[in-house]
C-alpha cells in the first residue's frame, strides 16, 4: 500500500504537531521564573490540601488547619492565644479586656496606632463588622453559607450584643456569665477584624453581603484583600500547585518581617514532599510516621516532634441496641475493660517510632498547658486484669469469646481506609483484645462514610475508629464544651447528666483557681467514665531547612499555625 | 464524509447524556458527602449540616440531579467542593497536562515500535529477535504503576536523576523546560515502555515481510544503508496500523495514564479524578466522567476520519 | 498494560495495512484438533507451567511454609530477610512469604471467577445480538460500541470508591466492564458461521434454525472466547493489584499483592527492597503466564489471525 505523499505528509505532520500542541499545553501550566534575589522559602501544605478561603470568618467546609494558616498570614485575631493556650495580645488587635465580676459583660480595648496597609486606623467598627458577619451567618437559616465556628465560645446564642464604644473600644454583651479566661481564648479569638470600608458593601443587606463575601472567598488576588493588618500579602497563585505571600511593609502590630516571600506547595503525597524535602526545593515540611526511618537522608534540614494540641480515641457505641454488642458498651466496667487491653505504650514504640504519650482524657498531656491532670486515672495495658474485671461481672468466654446473657464480645471496629500506621494499629489492636476474649473484626470505610455511619441508626455500628483524633480550635479551652455537645462528634449515645453538669461548671464565671479545680473536677470524672477509649497521642514531625532560623520556636503549636514574620534566613 | 461527522458527533450526544445519568446516579447511590473528606479532623454533625446545605446536598435527588443537568446543558460543569473553583477551570488546566503526556508517549512509542518491528523483521529469528520478543512479553505483563515505582526506585531515589514526581520544583525560582522536561521524562518513559511493549507485538506481525524483503532488495542494488531504508519505509506505511491501534486504544491509554498520575503525583486529569472519587467533590468527578468520554468519543472519531483521509479505499 | 487485549479482531475483518488472510474455521466437528495444536506448542507449555507453579506456590505453598501471616509480631518489624523469614518482615512483623503465598489466592480467585463472568455475559449477548440480526443487532452492538469507548477504569474507580470493597463486588464490578470485547467477537463469529455452507445444509435438511445455530455456532464461538477470556483472565489480575495499589482492594488483614505493593511505596526511601519487589514479580509472574497460554491458544484456535501474521 502506498500513499498519496502529499497525503502522507499531510498525516504525519497533524501527528507531529499533534504531539506538539499537547507539549507545549503542558508547558502552559508552568510558573514565571523569578526575578534575581527573592528566594523565597517554600512551605509544604499538608498532604492533599488545598485553601480555598481567605476571608478570615469562614463558612462551614473551609474551617479547615489550611484556611486558617492563609487567614493568619493576612489578618490579625482579635486576641491571640499563646503557645501554653493562655490569652495573648501580641499579634493581636486588642491590648486588653476587662469583664464584670458576674461575667456578662467584656470590654476589649483596641491598640492605638495599629493602621491598615493603606493607611486608615483599625478602628471599633472594623471589629463589629467582624461579628455581624458570624452573625448574620449563623442565626438566619436562609444564609448563603454557616460560619464554621457557630456552636463554639458560645456563638451566636451567647453574645447578646457587640457594641462599638469610641473608636477603640469594643463591649460584648452576653446572655449569661460566663468564665472569663474560656471566653478570651475560646471565645472571643475567633473575631478577626476586617476593613468594614472595603468589605461592607451591603450595610442593609445580609444575605448579600454574605453572598458578596463568598465570592470572593477563594480569589485572593482581588482588591479587596490588598487592605489587610496582617504581615503578608497574597502575592500570586497557581492553583492547586502554590499560594504565594509578600511581606507587608507597613506591618504595625510588630517588628517588620525580615522573610520577604513564603511560598506554600501543594502536596501531592507524603514521599513527594519528602523528595522536595530532601532535594531542598520544599524547606519547610512534615515528614510522616512511616517516613521518620528515613529521616537521616534529610541533610539540609533539622526534624523536630511537635505536639500539637490534639488527642486520638476511638468511639464506642452506647445506646442499646449497638451491632452486636447491644448495651455492654453501656457498662463502664466493659469500657474500662476494653481501655485495659489497649497497650498504649507498645503503640508508641511500635508505630509512633517511640515518639507519643499514653492518654487518658482529652487533654494531652503536650504542649504543655494548665490544663493538664497529672493525676487523672489510668487504666493502663493489662489484659489479664481486664479479662477478670470482666469474669467478675459475669461474662465466661464461650468458645473463646467473652459472653454474658447472649451477647457476646464480638463486634467489627470500623476505621479509615488509606492510613497503614492506622491499619497496622487496628490489626495489633484486635490481637490484644484477643487476650481478652474479646473478637475484633476490622473494616475500613471511606473517611467521608464515617461520620455519616455513626450518625446513622444506632444499631449499624458498634466500634469507629475516626483516625483524625480531634483538633482544638477555635475551642482553645479543652473544657468538653465542644467536644461533648451535641453537635459534635458521633452520635454515640452517651448520656451523663453529672458530666453535663460537670462541663457547665468549667464555664461558669469565677477566678482561675475555681475555674482550674472545676476543670480538675471533669477530667477526673471523665478518664473514670471512659465514655470513650482513649489512644495515645503523638507528634508530627517537622522537618526545617537549616538556615531558617526561629521558624521552630515561633511555631504555636496550640493554634498549629506558622509565624513566618518571626523567621529568618541565614546566609 | 461531512455527513458522517455530523452523524457521529450527534450520536455521540445520548452517549455522553448516558454517561452522565449513570455516574450521578452511582455517585449519589451512597451517603457520605464531601464534608468529612474536607474538614478531617474538624468535623462535626453541625458543620458537616451546614456544609452539605452550602453544596445543595439536603436537597431531594431529583432536585439536585434537575439543576445539576440544567447546569451541564448550559454547558457549566458547577464548582468543585474541594478546590472551590469552577470545574471547567480544574479540568482546563489539569487536561493539556495528561494530553501532554499520553500525546509524547504515543508519538515516542510509534517510532520506536516500528524501529523495533523493522529491526526484528530485518533480523527474523535471530538472537535478538528473540531477545526483543522476551522483553515485550516480560514488560506487557507488568501492571504500569509497578513500572512506574521501579523507574523511580532506579533513577529518581537511586541515582537521582529525575525528581519523584509533581510537575514542577520550587514554584518560582525556577521554571522553564528543562525543569518541565525532568519531571515529565519518567511518566512519559513508563508510558512508552508499557504501549511500546503492547503494541510491538502486533507491529512485528504487521510488518509485511514480503515488503521489507522488497525494500531490502532495493536498497542493495541501489547501494543504501539496509536497516534506514527498511525503518523509513516502515514508518511511512505503518501509519495506517498506528491509527487503529491509536483508536482502539485510547481508552487504555487513558486508563494507564491515570496510574502512571498517580504513582508520579503528576497533577493530570486522572489524579484529579482519582482525587475527586476520593473526596467525593462530586462536580469534579461528574465533570471529569463527561469530559473523558467526549475526548474518547472524539478521538475515536478524529481515528477514523483519518483511515479515511489515509486511505482511499475507506468510504463512509 | 493493564487492558484487555488492544487488538480484537471480532468487528474488523481485516485491519487495514496488514495483508488478508481466509477464514479457514473448522466445521462442526469439535475441538480436539484445536486442543491437539495447542499442546504441541512449546508457549503453551511454558505458561501452563508457570501457571501451575504459581497456583502451587499460592495453595500449596501455606501448607508446607507455616508461618503465620496474619499475627502481628512488634518485635521483628519491617526486617530484612532472615533464616526465620526468607523474605522478610513486612510493617507488622509478620512473614511476607506467608503473606505472599496468602495474597495471591485472592488474585487469582477474583481474576478468574470474573472472567467466567464476563465471558458468560458476553457470549450470551452477542449470540443473541448475531442470531437476531437486523435493527436488534444494530442497537445492541450500537450500545457496545458506547461503553467500549469509554476508559473502564473511571468507571471502575467511581464504583469502587463509593461502595464498601469486597471480594463480591470486585467480581462483580469487573465483569460488568470487561465482557464487550467478548460479545463483539461473538456475534461477529455468529455472523460469519451464519453463511456457511453446512448451516444451509442442515437448513435444507429441514433442522430448525435456532437449534441448528446453537449446535453448530456453539462449538466453534468457544474457541475464540476461551482465548479472550484467557487474556481476560490476565486483564483482571491486573485490575485487581491496580485497584488494591490505590487502596479500592479488600480491607485488611487479608494479604494482597496489590495492596503488599501499596503499602510498599511508603518505605522506597528507606529500600525495603523485600516489600518493594516480590509482589509486583509475582504479579508479573502471574501475567507472563497468562499470556503465554493466551497466544499459545490463540495460535491453535483462532488460526486466521495466526496466519494473518499474528502472534507467534
Amino acid at each position: 500500500m502506498v500513499l498519496r505523499p502529499s497525503v502522507r505528509r499531510f498525516a504525519l505532520s497533524l501527528l507531529g504537531s499533534a504531539a506538539l500542541v499537547a507539549g507545549g499545553a503542558g508547558l502552559a501550566g508552568l510558573p514565571s521564573a523569578l526575578a534575581a534575589g527573592q528566594q523565597p522559602v517554600v512551605v509544604a501544605l499538608g498532604v492533599q490540601e488545598s485553601p480555598n478561603f481567605f476571608f478570615p470568618e469562614p463558612s462551614a467546609p473551609s474551617f479547615t488547619e489550611v484556611n486558617g494558616q492563609m487567614e493568619h498570614m493576612l489578618y490579625l485575631p482579635l486576641v491571640n492565644i499563646t503557645h501554653n493556650d493562655a490569652p495573648s495580645f501580641v499579634d493581636a488587635v486588642a491590648k486588653k479586656v476587662t469583664w464584670n465580676a458576674a461575667g456578662t459583660v467584656f470590654d476589649v480595648f483596641l491598640k492605638p496606632g495599629l493602621k491598615w496597609s493603606n493607611g486608615t486606623p483599625v478602628t471599633s467598627a472594623d471589629v463589629v463588622f467582624a461579628w455581624d458577619v458570624i452573625r448574620d451567618s449563623t442565626v438566619n437559616p436562609k444564609a448563603p453559607w454557616t460560619y464554621g465556628g457557630s456552636g463554639m465560645g458560645g456563638v451566636p446564642t451567647l453574645w447578646k450584643s457587640v457594641v462599638a464604644k469610641g473608636s477603640d473600644e469594643v463591649v460584648v454583651t452576653l446572655s449569661h456569665g460566663v468564665d472569663a479566661n474560656w471566653f478570651e481564648i475560646d471565645g472571643l479569638s475567633q473575631l478577626f477584624p476586617v476593613p468594614a470600608s472595603v468589605w461592607n458593601k451591603y450595610p442593609t443587606d445580609p444575605n448579600q453581603e454574605l453572598k458578596f463575601i463568598q465570592s470572593l472567598a477563594n480569589s485572593p488576588t482581588a482588591a479587596q484583600y490588598k487592605v489587610i493588618d496582617g504581615p503578608y500579602f497574597f502575592s500570586a497563585t497557581v492553583p492547586n500547585q502554590y499560594w504565594s505571600f509578600a511581606a507587608n511593609p507597613n506591618y504595625t502590630a510588630g517588628p517588620k518581617p525580615t522573610v520577604q516571600k513564603v511560598v506554600f506547595q501543594y502536596e501531592t503525597s507524603n514521599e513527594a514532599e519528602f523528595a522536595a524535602l530532601k532535594g531542598g526545593s520544599v524547606q519547610i515540611g512534615y515528614v510522616p510516621n512511616t517516613l521518620f526511618g528515613a529521616r537521616g537522608q534529610l541533610t539540609n534540614d533539622t526534624v523536630s516532634p511537635v505536639y500539637t494540641y490534639m488527642f486520638d480515641y476511638i468511639f464506642l457505641n452506647e445506646s442499646a441496641m449497638a451491632k452486636d454488642v447491644k448495651n455492654a458498651f453501656q457498662s463502664v466496667y466493659v469500657r474500662r475493660a476494653l481501655q485495659m487491653g489497649i497497650n498504649q505504650p507498645a503503640i508508641i514504640k511500635a508505630f509512633y517510632n517511640g515518639y507519643g504519650v499514653t492518654e487518658n482524657d482529652q487533654v494531652p498531656r503536650y504542649p504543655k498547658t494548665i490544663f493538664f491532670d497529672r493525676q487523672a486515672t489510668t487504666y493502663a495495658y493489662n489484659p489479664a486484669a481486664g479479662k477478670k474485671l470482666l469474669e467478675a461481672h459475669g461474662w465466661k468466654p464461650v468458645n473463646g469469646v467473652m459472653t454474658k446473657n447472649g451477647v457476646a464480645l464480638k463486634f467489627t471496629m470500623y476505621f479509615n481506609s488509606g492510613d497503614d500506621t492506622a491499619a497496622a494499629i487496628a490489626q495489633y489492636l484486635k490481637s490484644t483484645w484477643a487476650l481478652e476474649g474479646i473478637d475484633l473484626n476490622l473494616e475500613t470505610m471511606q473517611e467521608n462514610t464515617i461520620f455519616t455511619y455513626g450518625n446513622s441508626n444506632a444499631n449499624k455500628w458498634s466500634m469507629l475508629w475516626w483516625n483524625g483524633g480531634w483538633i482544638y480550635g477555635p475551642d482553645f479551652e479543652p473544657t468538653g464544651d465542644v467536644f461533648w455537645s451535641p453537635v459534635t462528634g458521633v452520635d454515640t449515645s452517651f448520656e451523663s447528666p453529672e458530666m453535663t453538669k460537670l462541663i457547665a461548671l468549667t464555664e461558669a464565671p469565677g477566678t482561675q483557681a475555681q475555674h482550674l479545680a472545676r476543670f480538675r473536677q471533669f477530667l477526673n470524672y471523665e478518664s473514670q467514665q471512659l465514655p470513650y477509649l482513649w489512644m495515645p497521642d503523638y507528634p508530627s514531625f517537622d522537618a526545617v531547612a537549616k538556615n531558617v532560623q526561629n521558624a521552630m520556636a515561633s511555631f504555636n503549636p496550640i493554634t498549629g499555625f506558622w509565624y513566618p514574620e518571626y523567621w529568618h534566613v541565614a546566609g | 464524509m461531512s455527513g458522517y461527522i455530523t452523524r457521529r458527533l450527534l450520536q455521540a450526544i445520548p452517549t455522553l447524556v448516558g454517561i452522565a445519568i449513570l455516574s450521578f446516579l452511582i455517585v449519589h447511590a451512597v451517603p457520605g458527602g464531601p464534608a468529612a473528606a474536607m474538614l478531617g479532623p474538624r468535623s462535626t454533625p453541625a458543620r458537616i449540616a451546614a456544609a452539605n446545605r452550602e453544596f445543595g446536598l439536603d436537597k431531594p435527588l431529583p432536585v439536585q440531579f434537575g439543576l445539576w443537568f440544567w447546569q451541564l446543558l448550559h454547558l457549566n460543569l458547577g464548582t468543585s467542593y474541594f478546590f472551590n473553583q469552577s470545574v471547567a477551570s480544574l479540568i482546563a488546566v489539569n487536561l493539556p497536562r495528561t494530553l501532554a503526556i499520553v500525546g509524547i508517549g504515543v508519538t515516542f512509542a510509534h517510532v520506536i515500535a516500528i524501529a523495533m518491528g523493522s529491526a526484528q523483521s530485518y533480523r527474523k529469528d535471530s538472537i535478538f529477535d528473540q531477545v526483543v520478543m522476551v522483553l515485550a512479553y516480560f514488560f506487557y505483563s507488568m501492571p504500569t504503576f509497578w513500572l512506574g515505582i521501579i523507574l523511580i526506585v532506579i533513577f529518581s531515589i537511586g541515582l537521582g536523576w529525575f525528581p519523584t514526581g509533581g510537575i514542577s520544583n520550587a514554584t518560582e525560582t525556577s521554571a522553564g523546560f528543562g525543569v518541565w522536561a525532568s519531571h515529565i521524562i519518567l511518566p512519559v518513559t513508563t508510558i512508552v515502555i508499557g504501549t511500546v511493549a503492547g503494541w510491538g507485538r502486533y507491529m512485528r506481525a504487521a510488518m509485511n515481510e514480503i515488503l521489507i524483503q522488497d525494500y531490502i532488495r532495493t536498497a542493495r542494488a541501489k547501494g543504501l544503508g539496509e536497516f534506514v531504508v527498511v525503518f523509513k519505509h516502515a514508518l511511512r506505511n505503518s501509519l495506517l496500523p498506528l491509527i487503529t491501534l491509536f483508536g482502539l486504544s485510547l481508552p487504555s491509554l487513558f486508563g494507564g495514564a491515570l496510574y502512571v498520575e498517580v504513582v508520579f503525583n503528576y497533577p493530570g486529569l486522572g489524579l484529579l479524578f482519582w482525587d475527586g472519587a476520593v473526596q467525593r467533590d462530586y462536580p469534579v468527578v461528574l465533570g471529569g466522567v463527561i469530559v473523558i468520554g467526549a475526548v474518547t468519543i472524539l478521538g475515536n472519531l478524529i481515528a477514523d476520519v483519518l483511515y479515511a483521509v489515509v486511505d482511499p479505499r475507506i468510504q463512509y | 498494560m493493564d487492558a484487555p487485549p488492544l487488538i480484537e479482531h471480532a468487528g474488523l475483518a481485516t485491519v487495514p495495512g496488514v495483508p488478508d488472510a481466509d477464514g479457514g474455521l473448522p466445521a462442526e466437528r469439535g475441538l480436539s484438533r484445536e486442543w491437539r495444536a495447542f499442546w504441541r506448542n512449546k508457549i503453551a507449555w511454558a505458561g501452563v507451567g508457570g501457571l501451575a507453579l504459581i497456583i502451587l506456590f499460592t495453595y500449596v505453598g501455606p501448607m508446607v511454609w507455616r508461618a503465620n501471616p496474619y499475627t502481628p509480631n512488634l518485635l521483628v518489624i519491617n526486617q530484612a530477610p532472615t533464616a526465620a523469614h526468607p523474605l522478610g518482615t513486612d510493617n507488622l512483623g509478620r512473614d511476607v512469604l506467608a503473606r505472599l503465598m496468602l495474597g495471591g489466592q485472592l488474585s487469582l480467585e477474583i481474576g478468574f471467577i470474573s472472567a467466567l463472568c464476563s465471558m458468560v455475559i458476553g457470549t450470551a449477548y452477542g449470540l443473541v445480538s448475531g442470531l437476531a440480526g437486523g435493527a436488534v443487532d444494530n442497537l445492541l452492538m450500537r450500545i457496545v460500541d458506547v461503553l467500549i469507548s469509554l476508559p473502564s477504569i473511571f468507571l471502575l474507580l467511581l464504583i469502587d470508591s463509593i461502595f464498601q470493597p469486597s471480594a463480591f463486588l470486585l467480581i462483580v464490578i469487573l465483569a460488568l466492564t470487561s465482557w464487550f470485547y467478548v460479545a463483539r467477537l461473538v456475534r461477529s463469529q455468529v455472523l460469519t458461521l451464519r453463511g456457511r455452507e453446512y448451516v444451509e445444509a442442515a437448513r435444507a435438511a429441514g433442522s430448525r434454525t435456532r437449534r441448528v445455530m446453537v449446535r453448530h455456532l456453539l462449538p466453534n464461538v468457544l474457541g475464540v472466547v476461551m482465548v479472550a477470556t484467557t487474556f481476560q483472565v490476565g486483564g483482571s489480575i491486573l485490575t485487581i493489584a491496580g485497584l488494591s495499589f490505590l487502596g479500592l482492594g479488600l480491607p485488611p488483614p487479608t494479604p494482597n499483592w496489590g495492596e503488599m505493593l501499596s503499602s510498599s511505596m511508603s518505605y522506597i526511601f528507606q529500600n525495603y527492597w523485600w516489600l518493594i519487589y516480590p509482589p509486583g514479580l509475582l504479579i508479573v509472574a502471574v501475567e507472563l503466564a497468562v499470556n503465554l497460554v493466551g497466544d499459545a491458544m490463540q495460535a491453535a484456535f483462532d488460526p486466521r489471525l495466526a496466519r494473518a501474521g499474528g502472534r507467534s
